[in-house]
């Protein structure tokens, strides 16, 4: 049975979600490719390490699976469990599996590999840092795995769905002792397998003709998962222009991300549809703790003078991929979503920010605005928020460089004053992510204690209301500045594909 | 000759380990981290990047670093992939074919558009069809080779559709395909090359057609216009244009990075900008040795070349 507290908090969050794109009326047929032109190509394929994204979404979700899988409203679900049950203390939780799953070895898969990988997971995976409160997981019996925790953890199942670095199942004998990022082979249980991973080329995955689906229709990657597709091909193409030009010819399926100017070509291409996924990221801004942003008022000088109509404008070139949502931490259809701190979204007052400016003593020091200049989603934006803050009397200098470079100099606050990213927040336990470039302080840390480990509902989203506004507002560790949406180009023969970032192609078939 | 050939050898040598340090300290002084890259997008996760940096060795100080590198480099290892996990010798092997195959496609597709222009535009000097070739050469070289390509792909991919967007076959597969596949890529190489080699085939010749065994010996003897144009003039115009041909196949060998990544093709340069951008060390300090190494080979060969063209070139000799 499911704990009524974890009920409530899922049912909370399954609230007020947009729809998951048109139902499919036609029926599902087996058969044929489907090729996806992407930008990138995956890091590594080891998931258990990796929270990127590629690494997920065109290799990872289709080869392995976990004990819980989250649907698209990041509620979630037994996958290679059967269910979870809790002690009344909330200190054990037990998760019977699912019998005769088979890896793609044609092994069953049993609780011992599912605690060789968890324990694996649990030595290279920095998400692991999450469960400092497990004292021990064990299989109790072939098909029987207990988590023994020291105090509760209501979020649980949160952490052990969470796509970044995901506690995924391998077989026990490939995973014991194998270090991060040398895998001896890609085994998994998931309804594709892998036949060849060429970087920088493609990722061919196959039907796994054994896999056992689950009989539970969710969404996301949970529930019933049926392979139509005989075969996925992720193809590299790093030219936006020709990942369009091979859908046009139909050379593609689909392609993912199109710049968001292309939506009104999309529009016009015939035997193409495009679609626009409204969840994409948040952009953000940090501050160092280190300079001049360390003292609480310049930050908020800084953040008045802010419009954020003109940044997202600069972010995705187009109205129909944004919504300027005040909320600091959720998209709108999130059920944690609330308007708190709308008055200090979206200010666009450069008297107002002066004014703060003054009040925090600051005179025309430099400030440094570290960004990326190769993704044109950072660049842009970033040359704009630099134009709206020397208008307000900033002496901001831009510094843009290739993203591996900024991705190391931000974690040296003294090499920056502002800088900024991307971001998204699917579990309550991310609301961490604010301390993340160095922001720290005691009250912060009290609340997001209470966040990690509230299980009744009502006074999670009180403790969220209290962070939003005591720390968010107050504090301004960061500025989001909306949500930001993504374009696909999809070929219209294609059936079932749900409009969400992660873009799953079980449950998806070609009606050719 | 076997003199000279040894000690252009040894001073290959010598320029290819000072290679070595120059691409190992540049890119060990280039900000960016790979262990931070394989993590991901995860934030707050230093502890984990410190297990990729000390997994892969990045720990280590750099002079430690280095010696295990050269270590490896005699020993014929010229390391791992951070990323793949691949041996660099294995990417390189698979790579260089496609990129081989390109440069010489397009190196073919140029010269046969460059020598009949070059030597016509030479010897209707001032003339109309001089202006016009030497107007579109200018815009050859001027044009730059995304944009070209682009508009390759958009005219005779996407309109016409006489030609695949992307992909690539391997030669063994099927040479059809694989020929297929390639045109595109290879004419957008061409066409620029061919511009550069033209206007030298066109200055180089109009030299030597100006010198007295030409106008005076070789048209005295009555010998037909187009043999004093290929064997006495062409013939001795040649060093320049096997100079520049040979450079520039030895720049193509490198990789044509932006043409392989627009036609995404898996060649040596598509490698060197994804590793860069990657900070894949091994993989790019492994690409660029083998450029290094082309372009020395490359001179070499183009130097040898020259006793073949002109029986009066020896060298060695101790004058």
């Amino acid at each position: 049975m499911m704990n009524r507290r974890t009920l409530l908090v899922t049912v909370a969050l399954t609230t007020g979600i947009w729809l998951a794109g048109a139902p499919a009326t036609a029926q599902p047929r087996a058969g044929g490719t489907f090729t996806f032109a992407v930008a990138t190509t995956p890091p590594t394929l080891d998931w258990h390490t990796t929270g990127a994204r590629a690494t997920i979404v065109y290799a990872g979700m289709y080869i392995w699976e976990g004990l819980v899988a989250m649907d698209e409203k990041f509620v979630p679900h037994p996958m290679l469990a059967e269910r979870w049950d809790i002690s009344k203390d909330g200190l054990t939780w037990t998760f019977p599996l699912r019998r005769n799953v088979r890896f793609h070895n044609g092994k069953v898969m049993t609780a011992e590999d599912v605690v060789a990988s968890l324990n694996r997971w649990r030595q290279v995976s920095a998400r692991a840092e999450m469960l400092t409160r497990i004292e021990e997981i064990a299989a109790t019996d072939r098909h029987t795995v207990v988590f023994r925790l020291s105090a509760p953890l209501a979020s649980l199942p949160f952490i052990l769905s969470r796509e970044g670095q995901q506690p995924v199942v391998h077989p026990k004998e490939i995973i014991e002792n194998a270090p991060v990022n040398k895998l001896s082979a890609y085994v998994g249980t998931g309804p594709y397998k892998l036949v060849e991973w060429v970087p920088d080329r493609h990722i061919v995955l196959e039907r796994f003709p054994q896999y056992s689906a689950r009989d539970d229709v969710r969404g996301g990657l949970a529930g019933r998962k049926v392979a139509y597709l005989d075969r996925i091909v992720f193809r590299s193409i790093p030219e936006s222009e020709v990942r369009m030009a091979g859908l046009r010819t139909g050379q593609f399926d689909a392609a993912q991300p199109l710049p968001q100017e292309y939506l009104g070509e999309l529009k016009k291409v015939p035997g193409v549809q495009p679609v626009i996924v409204k969840f994409d990221m948040k952009p953000v801004m940090y501050f160092s703790m280190d300079g001049p942003t360390k003292n609480v008022k310049l930050r908020k000088a800084l953040r008045a003078a802010l419009n954020m109509d003109d940044i997202m404008y600069a972010a995705t070139g187009s109205q129909d991929f944004y919504d300027l949502n005040p909320d600091q931490l959720w998209f709108r259809f999130q059920a944690l979503w609330s308007d708190t701190g709308k008055e200090i979204y979206n200010q666009n007052n450069a008297a107002a920010a002066k004014a703060l400016a003054k009040e925090a003593g600051y005179k025309g020091e430099p400030l440094r605005f570290l960004a990326s200049a190769t993704q044109f989603h950072h660049k842009r934006p970033a040359i704009q928020i630099t134009e709206q803050l020397k208008a307000a009397g900033f002496n901001v200098t831009l510094d843009l460089r290739d993203w591996p470079t900024v991705s190391q100099l931000q974690r040296d606050p003294s090499k920056w004053d502002i800088t900024y990213t991307r971001t998204v927040v699917t579990v309550p336990s991310e609301a961490e992510l604010v301390t993340s470039m160095g922001f720290k302080s005691p009250e912060t840390q009290k609340l997001l204690d209470t966040i990690g480990t509230e299980t009744d509902i009502e006074k999670l989203r009180a403790a969220f209301e209290a962070f939003k506004r005591d720390v968010i507002v107050e504090q301004v560790p960061w500025v989001t500045m909306g949500d930001m949406f993504a374009l696909r180009g999809l070929r219209s023969h294609v059936r079932g594909l749900q409009p969400i970032y992660t873009h799953p192609l079980w449950n998806v078939w070609l009606e050719k | 000759m076997t003199v000279y050939v040894v000690r252009r050898i040894a001073a290959a040598a010598g320029v290819l380990l000072l290679d070595v340090v120059l691409i190992f300290s540049l890119i060990h002084f280039t900000p960016g981290d790979p262990a931070r890259l394989i993590v991901g997008d995860e934030r707050g996760g230093s502890a984990n990047v410190d297990k990729v940096r000390e997994q892969l060795g990045l720990n280590r100080p750099l002079p430690a670093q280095f010696a295990a590198y050269i270590a490896g480099l005699v020993r014929g290892d010229m390391g791992r992939s951070f990323f793949s996990r691949e041996p660099v010798f294995d990417m390189l092997a698979s790579r260089v074919p496609l990129t081989l195959a390109l440069a010489i496609i397009s190196l073919v597709i140029g010269l046969a558009v460059a020598l009949p222009t070059g030597v016509l535009a030479a010897v209707k000097r001032g003339s109309i069809w001089d202006q016009a070739f030497m107007l579109l050469a200018m815009l050859g070289v001027s044009m730059p080779s995304f944009w070209f390509a682009t508009v390759l792909m958009l005219v005779f991919a996407v309109a016409l559709g006489w030609f695949p967007v992307v992909g690539y076959a391997t030669f063994t597969d099927s040479p059809g395909r694989w020929l297929w596949h390639l045109v595109l890529p290879a004419t957008a190489i061409g066409v620029a090359q061919a511009a550069l080699t033209a206007r030298m085939t066109r200055a180089s010749l109009l030299e030597v057609l100006r010198l007295d065994y030409v106008t005076l010996t070789a048209r005295a003897k009555g010998l037909p216009e187009w043999r004093v144009i290929l064997k006495h003039a062409l013939a001795n115009a040649a060093f320049p244009i096997v100079t520049i041909v040979g450079m520039n196949f030895a720049f193509l060998l490198g990789g044509v990075v932006i043409i392989e990544t627009v036609f995404a093709l898996p060649g040596v340069g598509s490698l060197l900008i994804n590793s860069v951008a990657r900070r894949d060390y091994h993989v790019i300090q492994g690409v660029l040795l083998f450029v290094a190494a082309a372009n020395v080979m490359m001179n070499l060969v183009v130097d040898l070349s020259y006793v073949v063209i002109d029986k009066r070139v020896r060298y060695g000799a101790a004058t």
